[in-house]
């Protein structure tokens, strides 16, 4: 194997201000391979305790004291590069990293400035791409999201679903951003896969409290997802052949080191291979499947693009996203079919203003669209809705000294919001046509932080959010009564503000270093979110609407204390943190009994708002380098909601209130052939409303309920084996294959997805309940290629 | 079901399984269950009270004729009154079909005496298929409903009193009943689906009941074959309300009501309904789509007028009716 680095660090003398004995190394780190900047790696000079990480653009800046030294620039899954300078002036250094490739007699030492006990930030998370590819998966469909769901603090709200719950917040308080644009339904054939095909990102970051103050909009984390910007060396590919979708992704320069592209599509047939399964089943006699509808139909795609293009300090980044679903499956609801689409577009300007000030604006669009089209039905309706958002931002990296690191910005969110329209599809449907309000809401939000090291061992960020919110007309605005009759109505013109609402939003988070491999950390974060999901099923459907606050339903928002402990065994090896979070949240909403929510152009009238709290501890061990790899995570946690209206005011657990969370992830490279993966999860089961007991009324049985959230499920366990194979010697060929399979579920744990009770006698007063899992043991194949 | 490993592989994709789960049930102390009706039509009225069925699930239905398996409440005090004075206390209907006495041109009834040998009342069985003697049912002696005004009922109960009120809402005539020729998509069967028409009072909130079939049918016959309500609100509709495509109902086990052929005669009656009443049907009618599953809302227990942690509803209606028939057409 070739060791000598090939690195491309091009010194040049960029400014000659000799200020006092202090100067200025910046520039940006890439992977030396494709070009793709390296968000977060780190910067530091050795034995000196000075040091950095690159930005979200992949840039740095160091400020020292003039003299001597080792510089070292690292990142995790990349060989260190130790720089010998003798720095006089202020200088530019891009570096460009080399991906490690283990090998099996290689003991690679992490460098442990990457380790998290030096890290500011607590709760955070980023995805290693190249290990999720190892991990088994559904169908073989690669996830960067299911993989979120084996950290801790993050449980899966249902089975098999792209939901997650934070720390104990609900789906709808996770902000997803691709290249910044917020994604917001971020599933696939109803959550079963998610937006982001694998091949296409390049980096996903998740903040489960700390938020940076640039961050806001959202209760429980932000997900921040980065598309690759394209191979700015040479012209190469990538794909997969799977069972439910395959995908292909080119990427290339434009003009060498300056412009590059990316293109990547994935398309899923997932409806046909249930279809022709089912058939094939019948064919076959297979009892289950005696009653298999094939009119089933399920379809997704995904595009993703980008292009970029450099020039002196300017780097300028258009990125698009745009994907679409197509979902009518019999056994989940025979009448109706759903439609669902994301399109988020970017367009970036990274300015370097000089060696210690850096900029970013953008403009972002993003819109999501839904339908639901009734079928075979008197009603015979076709109902559609949309919302939109443009935001303009901008944002400053300021590096004002050695001990400070300024961050500030601003933005202007625009969101339109078409909550339904409803059109009859042929002249005999029973449905009149009918359009709810649209709306209109401009959120506007300011924001500083100041990243300050205080002496060697203690380092705090600072920051606040200024975040203000107005609701536009043109509207109907309704008064209520207390039990929520409409006493008074006002029309609001075009434009005209209708409410306003504001917030500041204090972060802070501290960092202190008890020695070279113990940290302890401390966090606070508060957040409004000035949206709500109107949610009308625990597992989330694309006909769920998305409102903005309003007079009636004000702005959620949320409180969070952490306290974390970080440890990193000698030889960084080893790395373990356990973090505890307490976190209450106000003016969460729930429905109330027997919610009208379609198209109920009063929806608040329907809803109650509370509190909710949570609190936990979660424990993390990583090994990080050697032939086994993985780490094992445990979370102990509590999530309740207490809403007047709603269980007789008395708290109540959430659906996903699962006290235990398990993961256990383990990789083994066996040969530079084969690779092993394992996963195994447990979980408590969640929470779900039961009857108590059953009453008849003209002489059919109905249930009665006392206790909202009332039974636990049993609970959710789960072991499954992947195996990798890639031939060394077409490594080194043009066309590289890879063929990844395995076992999901393999001793078959028949873990509930949905529970239900169903009428089950022709008179209607006999019921039976059922349980509805997903996966059996289910193994699967997938070939994917890069060329 | 037959498990094999091949089966998984065929369905590793949505079509998981379903299978039966033991749901554990807590043994809660059951409740009273309040089915009773006033309406502007001629009496008796009738109320019945039953128990609610807890611990577990109903798994089997117990009654070989159809009716339902509730637990009939045959030992309680029942007073109506209304806000215009009138008051009425209910009898039981406790008597046996076996101890009527039976007359060509009466029918089945029942006298009963008081303790000195007098007749006080007559106890008309109006129609036998009913069994209602044990079946939870009281009826009126003389009370007479009128609407536009409250009404309102007290239950007494080892002890517990339960009481609800209910206001009936005029009722607007219904002009016309009407027809329309369909065919079903599935294999091209023609079938007729009924229309109305009446004007609809302006200025308040109106909600009605539709039902295709007579309170007696609905009372007396399996609920598989009558159980056939469904609810209309007035939000969307025109003052004048022009040939309406009834939904015909919700039926629990979805089997296909949706049509008449030709030569059938249509029954509709539409009632008025309080807010409250509607609220209570809209939710009953709810409970048949919401099996509580992942894809579902939260499901919860239909609203009540019944105090005291009744269930069930108190409900007061002043209906109209009308009946066409669809006539043969020969080709």
């Amino acid at each position: 194997m070739i060791k000598v680095a090939a690195i491309t660090a091009c010194i040049l003398t960029f400014q000659i201000t000799v200020s006092a004995q202090k100067i200025t190394i910046f520039g940006t780190i890439r992977d030396v391979e494709n070009g793709e900047h390296l968000i977060g790696a780190t910067i530091s000079a050795q034995g000196k305790n000075l040091g950095t990480s690159t930005n979200n653009y992949g840039f740095y800046s160091l400020t020292i004291p003039e003299g001597t030294y080792d510089i070292s620039y690292s990142f995790v899954g990349y060989r260190t590069i130790l720089h010998h300078l003798e720095l006089s002036e202020d200088t530019t250094i891009d570096i460009g990293l080399e991906p490690e490739i283990k090998s099996l007699d290689e003991v690679i030492v992490e460098a442990k400035d990457n380790s998290s006990v030096f890290i500011n930030q607590m709760g955070i998370h980023s995805v290693n791409l190249k290990t999720i590819k190892l991990t088994p998966a559904a169908a073989g469909e690669i996830d960067p999201v299911k993989n979120l769901q084996l950290l801790p603090g993050i449980i899966t709200v249902n089975e098999g679903t792209t939901n997650l719950s934070v720390r104990g917040g609900s789906f709808d308080q996770n902000l997803f951003l691709l290249d910044d644009a917020p994604v917001y339904n971020p599933s696939h054939a109803l959550g079963f896969f998610s937006t982001f095909n694998p091949d296409a990102i390049s980096s996903v970051k998740i903040y489960k409290t700390a938020f940076p103050a640039q961050y806001g909009g959202r209760l429980s984390s932000i997900i921040d997802i980065r598309m690759k910007e394209g191979n700015n060396q040479a012209i190469n590919g990538s794909g997969g052949v799977g069972l439910i979708a395959s995908r292909l992704s080119l990427e290339g320069p434009l003009k060498k080191d300056q412009a590059s592209f990316i293109i990547c599509g994935r398309y899923s047939y997932a409806g046909l291979i249930a279809n022709a399964f089912g058939l094939l089943g019948q064919a076959l006699r297979i009892g289950s499947l005696m009653d298999f509808n094939a009119n089933n139909e399920i379809n997704f795609y995904d595009l993703n693009a980008k292009v970029n293009y450099k020039i002196k300090n300017n780097h300028f980044y258009l990125s698009a996203y745009s994907g679409h679903d197509h979902f009518y499956y019999y056994s989940i609801d025979n009448n109706a079919s759903m439609e669902w689409g994301n399109r988020t577009g970017t367009a970036r300007w990274n300015h370097v203003f000089n060696s210690r000030l850096f900029s970013n604006t953008m403009v972002v669009y993003s819109k999501y669209d839904y339908s639901y089209i009734l079928k075979d039905d008197a009603r015979h309706f076709k109902w559609s809705s949309n919302l939109q958002e443009l935001d303009i931002k901008s944002d400053f990296d300021y590096f004002l000294n050695p001990s400070n690191h300024l961050q500030f910005g601003i933005s202007l969110e625009k969101h339109n919001y078409f909550p339904g329209k409803i059109e009859p599809r042929d002249s005999t449907s029973l449905t009149k046509p009918f359009d709810l309000d649209s709306q209109k809401s401009i959120e506007s939000s300011l924001y500083i932080s100041n990243t300050q090291k205080i002496g060697d061992k203690l380092s705090i960020n600072y920051g606040l959010r200024y975040s203000m919110f107005f609701l536009l007309g043109e509207s109907m605005v309704y008064s209520y009564s207390p039990d929520m009759e409409v006493i008074d109505s006002t029309h609001f013109g075009n434009g005209e503000l209708i409410k306003f609402y504001s917030g500041l939003e204090p972060r802070l988070d501290l960092r202190y270093l008890i020695n070279e491999n113990n940290s302890l950390k401390f966090s606070y974060t508060y957040v409004n979110q000035y949206q709500h999901l109107i949610c009308n099923s625990t597992v989330g459907l694309p006909t769920d609407v998305w409102l903005p606050a309003n007079k009636t339903i004000k702005p959620q928002f949320s409180n969070q204390l952490s306290a974390g402990f970080y440890k990193s065994l000698p030889g960084n090896k080893y790395e373990l943190y356990t973090e505890l979070y307490f976190r209450r949240t106000g003016n969460i909403i729930d429905y109330r009994d027997n919610a009208d929510l379609f198209l109920n152009p009063r929806i608040e009238t329907q809803i109650l708002k509370g509190k909710g709290q949570s609190y936990g501890a979660e424990f993390y061990v990583e090994k990080k380098s050697g032939k086994l790899t993985g780490w094992i995570s445990y979370t102990l946690s509590q999530t309740t909601k207490q809403i007047n209206g709603i269980n007789n005011n008395e708290p109540y657990p959430a659906t996903y209130d699962k006290r235990h969370n398990l993961s256990v992830v383990l990789l083994y490279k066996l040969s530079n052939a084969w690779d092993i993966g394992s996963t195994f999860k447990f979980t408590s089961g969640g929470y779900i409303t039961i009857p108590e007991g059953t009453f008849h009324y003209y002489g059919v049985a109905f249930n009665y309920y006392t206790s909202r959230n009332g039974f636990k499920l049993p609970p959710y366990h789960r072991l499954d084996v992947s195996f990798t194979y890639k031939n060394p010697k077409k490594q080194l060929k043009p066309w590289k294959p890879e063929w990844n399979f395995g076992i999901y579920n393999i001793y078959d744990r028949k873990n509930i997805f949905s529970l239900f009770i169903k009428m089950i006698d022709v008179n209607f007063s006999a019921f039976e309940a059922y349980k509805m899992y997903l996966y059996g043991i289910t193994p699967y194949l997938s070939y994917n290629f890069r060329f | 079901m037959k498990k094999t490993i091949a089966i998984y592989l065929f369905m590793f994709f949505l079509s998981g399984c379903v299978e039966e789960f033991d749901l554990d049930l807590d043994q809660a102390e059951p409740r009273l269950v309040v089915e009773g009706l006033i309406t502007n039509q001629p009496g008796p009225y009738y109320i019945r009270l039953t128990e609610s069925h807890t611990g577990g699930l109903i798994k089997t239905d117990h009654s070989p004729t159809g009716v339902d398996s509730a637990k009939a409440v045959m030992n309680a005090q029942i007073i109506i009154y209304d806000d215009a004075g009138q008051i009425d206390t209910l009898v039981p209907i406790d008597v046996d079909i076996n101890e009527y006495d039976y007359d060509p041109l009466g029918g089945y009834y029942k006298l009963v005496y008081d303790n000195a040998g007098n007749i006080i009342d007559t106890l008309f069985l109006t129609d036998p298929s009913e069994f209602r003697h044990d079946r939870g049912f009281y009826k009126t002696q003389h009370f007479v409903g009128i609407p536009g005004r409250t009404y309102f009922i007290t239950i007494r109960l080892k002890g517990k009193e339960y009481i609800a009120s209910d206001y009936m809402h005029p009722i607007p005539d219904i002009d016309s009943l009407g027809y329309m020729k369909k065919i079903r998509e599935k294999d091209g069967q023609e079938y007729y689906i009924p229309l109305l028409y009446f004007s609809e009072p302006q200025g308040i909130d109106n909600f009605y009941l539709i039902q295709l079939d007579n309170e007696v049918f609905s009372r007396g016959w399996p609920a598989a074959f009558s159980w056939r309500f469904s609810i209309l609100s007035d939000e969307y509709l025109q003052p004048y309300v022009n040939g309406l495509n009834v939904s015909l109902g919700e039926n629990p086990g979805g089997i296909e009501y949706d049509y008449y052929w030709q030569g059938a005669t249509i029954y509709l009656a539409l009632s008025s309904l309080s807010k409250n009443a509607y609220e209570f049907y809209r939710s009953l009618l709810q409970q048949f789509k919401n099996d509580g599953g992942a894809y579902k809302p939260c499901p919860a227990s239909p609203p009540t007028n019944i105090s005291n942690g009744g269930l069930g509803y108190f409900r007061a209606s002043a209906i109209s009716e009308s009946e066409v028939q669809i006539p043969f057409t020969f080709k």
